[in-house]
């Protein structure tokens, strides 16, 4: 997946695990960004009655960096706190939420969450000179979409927990709760030894009893909910300066989210009260920038590390699993005489990637991409670090394609990520060699462009199965599937 | 005794800039130069480590007596020792780390935690 329990230690701690990383140029809010950090994966939607939450004890942050140094200049930070109204009574709800309030006593719903947003710009941040300043507090987050007698009007609870918050000279949109998962792939097939269905006749395996190529793919994530951090920031409150054009690297901005914990946590005994209580910094325990970076780059034996570790390491520890990643080297094993150009790629004496440095550490440089030849989100320094990297100054486009830049849609991943982007197969086809070409002496296999998970009908299909509830506005995610409708799986929006 | 304090990004501006790289501040967050006042206002620490540096075997009265001379314990704090043999123990408390080097306090700890 692209970064659900994509690591040993993380997969043990959901509320702390990011799953998925967006950042875009809002496509109805001209001059702003939006920015989506994604955890808690693989809800069920009936998961009750301690339903999802953000947890009290992570520190929740959202980093950018506008310099290309691999340091965060600005990091905007969540922090929960979670009350029980009715602490007597063991259900989340003990009648209909039909309003967001404040937590109270009286109140219906009984497991509230609120939080507050602080920005951080970092000491080395000259431009804004250092410090941080609390946005907003108390915000109230949307309950989890229960069902039609707990939730009755669910977008209205959602929406009312869009807030407007600012303090100084900065500002923001903001969401924190439940959505409906976005993100989209075919993780049996992919765990199965990468027995895409689609492809599942060429397969060294030979694909399995009474399976053939054209197989439709299933989508693995469809019909769960996520927990969503949502930001939406007016540009040059982010950019270190006003670029000139989409060729400044000042237009470039390289975004990631990080999880912290503190360092020590102590059980308390039932004599004592019970629970637990942390002490002491944060330490990182997930980060994610890029989709599928830890999840089928780095090796199991430092995914736990690289979660712990900033981006900057990536160009140091990690370099060689994004120099000579795995991947490539299986596909012509997995698929006999399929990739046979790879093949011979992976045995010749210069067979490192630096596409996909470019695509994952430094972002690409102007030129490279010859039928976009002014397109770039180079970091303008070189620094390898994974980053989401979006250049704020390519405007959204109208007639998007879900293959972003390998079906020419310069406002897609790898330039930012958009809700409905097919990152995994647009990761899939640059492993396999189809962005090769643009740095390298090679030629793609046709295959290399072909593959994918078989979950849309083409690269203008924006609504692959379980996804048809994207939003065309802030925050953009679709709503929640009902713990009542599952396992109806019918999203909220048809059936509530 | 040495301190050393790892912790979050400091909340004043001019307290950051003075002799910190970038990549020191992100690794560590280490302010010698501010490690003693730091230390100092953690309830406790300073003191604790003033009357144990004796090697003074009681522990527990020690640490009674460094709460009542600094206030009341407002948030549990807890001590790893991490090097008997250099004295390195870390004490955490809040959203802080100190890092302190006393072989005598190491000492005291080991033989207090001693069943």
């Amino acid at each position: 997946m692209s970064s659900h329990r994509e690591a040993p230690e993380i997969s043990k701690d959901p509320v702390a695990d990011s799953t998925d990383l967006y950042a875009f140029m809002s496509p109805d809010v001209a001059g702003t960004v939006t920015l989506i950090a994604n955890y808690i994966p693989l809800e069920a939607p009936d998961g009750g009655p301690n339903f999802y939450e953000f947890a009290d004890d992570v520190l929740y942050t959202i980093n950018i960096d506008n310099t290309g140094d691999g340091f965060p200049d600005i990091a905007y930070r969540f922090r929960f706190t979670t009350v029980n109204n009715i602490p007597g009574s063991f259900l989340y709800n003990d009648g209909p939420i039909t309003s967001l309030t404040p937590p109270s006593p009286t109140s219906n719903w009984n497991r509230q969450q609120t939080y507050t947003l602080t920005r951080v710009d970092m000491p080395w941040n000259r431009w804004r000179n250092g410090g941080e300043i609390v946005l907003g507090s108390g915000l109230l987050s949307p309950p989890c979409n229960i069902g039609p007698l707990s939730t009755p009007n669910y977008t209205g609870l959602a929406n009312a927990a869009v807030h407007s918050v600012g303090a100084g000279p900065f500002s923001a949109k903001v969401f924190a709760g439940q959505r409906a998962e976005g993100f989209y792939v075919d993780l049996g097939a992919v765990f199965d030894l990468g027995d895409l269905r689609g492809f599942a006749g060429d397969h060294a395996g030979g694909g399995g009893p009474g399976l053939m190529n054209g197989m439709p793919g299933v989508n693995s994530t469809a019909d769960v909910n996520v927990h969503t951090l949502a930001l939406q920031i007016p540009v040059d409150q982010l950019t270190r300066s006003k670029p000139s054009g989409p060729g400044d690297p000042a237009a470039v901005i390289g975004v990631w989210t990080t999880a912290s914990r503190q360092r020590v946590r102590v059980r308390r005994d039932g004599d004592d009260g019970g629970g637990n209580f942390e002490s002491g910094p944060w330490s990182q325990v997930s980060r994610l920038g890029n989709p599928l970076t830890n999840e089928l780059l780095i090796g199991i034996g430092d995914k736990d590390r690289w979660n712990a570790l900033p981006p900057t390491s990536d160009g140091g520890p990690f370099l060689g699993y994004f120099a000579t990643p795995l991947l490539p080297q299986l596909l012509p094993v997995l698929y006999p005489n399929v990739f046979d150009n790879l093949a011979a790629y992976n045995t010749s004496a210069h067979n490192v990637r630096p596409d996909i440095e470019a695509i994952f550490l430094t972002g690409i440089p102007a030129g490279v991409i010859t039928p976009a030849p002014t397109f770039t989100n180079y970091n303008g320094t070189g620094v390898k670090a994974d980053m989401l990297r979006l250049n704020t100054a390519i405007p959204p486009t109208s007639s998007p394609n879900n293959l972003g830049l390998l079906g020419l849609d310069v406002a897609g991943w790898p330039n930012g990520r958009r809700v409905f982007d097919d990152v995994a197969t647009i990761a899939l086809r640059a492993v396999a060699g189809a962005t090769l070409g643009f740095v390298a002496s090679f030629t793609a296999d046709g295959a290399a462009g072909a593959v994918d998970f078989g979950l849309t009908t083409g690269g203008t299909d924006l609504s692959a199965k379980g996804t048809e509830s994207y939003l065309n506005n802030f925050p953009y995610l679709g709503t929640p599937y009902s713990g009542y409708s599952n396992p109806a799986k019918t999203p909220v929006s048809v059936a509530p | 005794m040495d301190t050393d304090q790892a912790g979050e990004i400091p909340s004043h501006p001019a307290s950051w800039r003075e002799g910190l790289s970038r990549r020191n501040f992100l690794r560590r967050g280490t302010f010698t130069a501010a490690a003693v006042a730091v230390a100092s206002s953690v309830p406790g620490i300073s003191t604790l480590v003033a009357t144990t540096a004796a090697d003074t075997p009681a522990v527990d009265t020690g640490v009674t007596d460094a709460a009542d001379e600094a206030g009341p314990l407002t948030e549990p704090l807890i001590a790893q020792v991490k090097d008997a043999g250099t004295g390195e123990i870390s004490l955490f408390q809040g959203e802080r780390e100190v890092v302190v080097h006393s072989p005598a306090l190491a000492r005291s700890l080991m033989s207090a935690a001693r069943p």
